[in-house]
């Protein structure tokens, strides 16, 4: 659906705009929400601080003009996540693990070209795992789900899925040994 | 480069990869998709405070526009009914024997005829499925309560829930329940744990219901995609 059907199909019915527009956005926002937030919040952080995002932009979106919908709704989602994020770190306490700290922003270009380039070299080849493997992956290490959900998710046995879980990862290893 | 290394560099994923991973991948898996809707919906018609007056003007809106489709869902629930009583009063969903090859023409929730459910571990007898109770719940779910009854006149209740759309699938779809239903799981206490997946051709799930009395098998209820809800007794 094209920006304007959306809007035009917001200002007729807001109840099937909204439906359209969740399941038009609802990963992307996600996507964004679920980033910010890994690191310092639980999953019903993600969840709220994603439904609290929904609405606002449910609630604004007359009001959005002149923009594409998608930067409009990334920029809104992460302003939204960097905020609950603030929020979060106040209740927290001061200390936070060493593995949950966030990665340090290089400065240096070339490092995070040659970073980016890494990082899409491992995106390629945990797709060539194929299916229910690259799932598996991918749920486990960057959604950080449990195994029984995954199961339940790809239609395998909880104990099938760990098998397949260590199997994809070697062989990952084994394809990373290829990088440059 | 390690194991480490590999979820380092996958968890520095920018946004681009991230928005990338998250719809290649299912970010939000079938069963988070109809949690969040639910909480988005529950932001939107103002159940939770909130400080701003236009953000109430737009739940206004919704409110007014969902009393108008509760119009049409009380219009489809009615439909339901009906169709649910024609399901009870000619006996409804009759067990048969294993053997019996699934009849795809017999289709549990689109006409009132008897349905073939293999029954493989209970060599004899009769098992009714009742439908006791049938609405639409606040969510849009199709609720359906049933009564199941053994042979032996042990008798458990339990619920099991399909969404509206797949319920309105079997009732107008030219081959009854075309891709999903979605049971829930029941515990000991009769407490309904929504449990929602969408089933692919061929693709079979199961649920136990369990009782709490030792000497009642286990039912299993399985969704199929091939049209046939599955009810059949487990032996402990």
């Amino acid at each position: 659906m094209t920006d304007n059907e959306l809007r035009s199909l917001m200002s007729r019915d807001l109840n099937k705009g909204t439906e359209a527009l969740y399941k038009q956005y609802s990963q992307y926002i996600y996507a964004i929400v679920f980033r910010i937030l890994r690191d310092c919040g639980s999953c019903e952080d993600v969840e709220d601080c994603f439904a609290e995002t929904f609405a606002e932009i449910v609630r604004r979106f007359d009001n959005i003009h002149g923009t594409a919908l998608k930067s409009y709704i990334g920029k809104a989602a992460q302003n939204r996540a960097l905020n609950y994020r603030t929020s979060l770190r106040k209740n927290q306490a001061n200390t936070v693990p060493f593995e949950l700290t966030e990665e340090p922003v290089t400065d240096n270009l070339q490092e995070q070209q040659e970073n980016k380039a890494k990082l899409n070299f491992l995106l390629e080849k945990i797709k060539e795992l194929g299916e229910p493997d690259a799932t598996i992956v991918v749920q486990k290490y960057y959604f950080g789900r449990k195994m029984t959900e995954i199961a339940e998710m790809t239609g395998l046995k909880p104990h099938a899925a760990q098998v397949r879980c260590g199997r994809a990862l070697k062989k990952l290893r084994r394809d990373m040994e290829q990088w440059r | 480069m390690n194991k480490k290394d590999i979820l380092k560099l996958l968890r520095s994923a920018d946004e681009d990869s991230a928005v990338w991973l998250s719809e290649e991948y299912h970010g939000i898996s079938e069963n988070d998709d109809r949690r969040l809707w639910r909480k988005v919906q529950e932001k939107l018609n103002g159940e939770e405070n909130y400080q701003t007056e236009e953000f109430h003007i737009i739940c206004d809106e919704v409110t007014v526009k969902n009393s108008r489709l509760s119009w049409l869902s009380k219009a489809v629930t009615a439909a339901a009914y009906a169709f649910i009583a024609g399901l009870v009063i000619t006996g409804i969903f009759h067990i048969n024997d294993f053997e019996n090859e699934i009849d795809k023409t017999d289709l549990p929730l689109s006409v009132a005829d008897e349905v073939s459910i293999p029954w493989n571990m209970l060599s004899s007898g009769i098992m009714t499925v009742d439908v006791k109770n049938a609405e639409f719940t606040a969510e849009g779910i199709y609720e359906i309560t049933i009564e199941l009854k053994s042979k032996n006149a042990l008798s458990v209740t339990g619920t099991t829930t399909f969404m509206a759309d797949n319920f309105m699938v079997a009732y107008l779809g030219e081959n009854g329940i075309e891709k999903s239903v979605m049971p829930c799981e029941i515990s000991e206490a009769g407490e309904v744990y929504p449990y929602a997946f969408t089933l692919t051709d061929g693709e079979k799930r199961e649920l136990t219901l369990s009782y709490g009395i030792d000497s009642v098998p286990d039912v299993l209820i399985s969704g199929y995609s091939d049209n046939t809800l599955y009810l059949k007794l487990r032996e402990d």
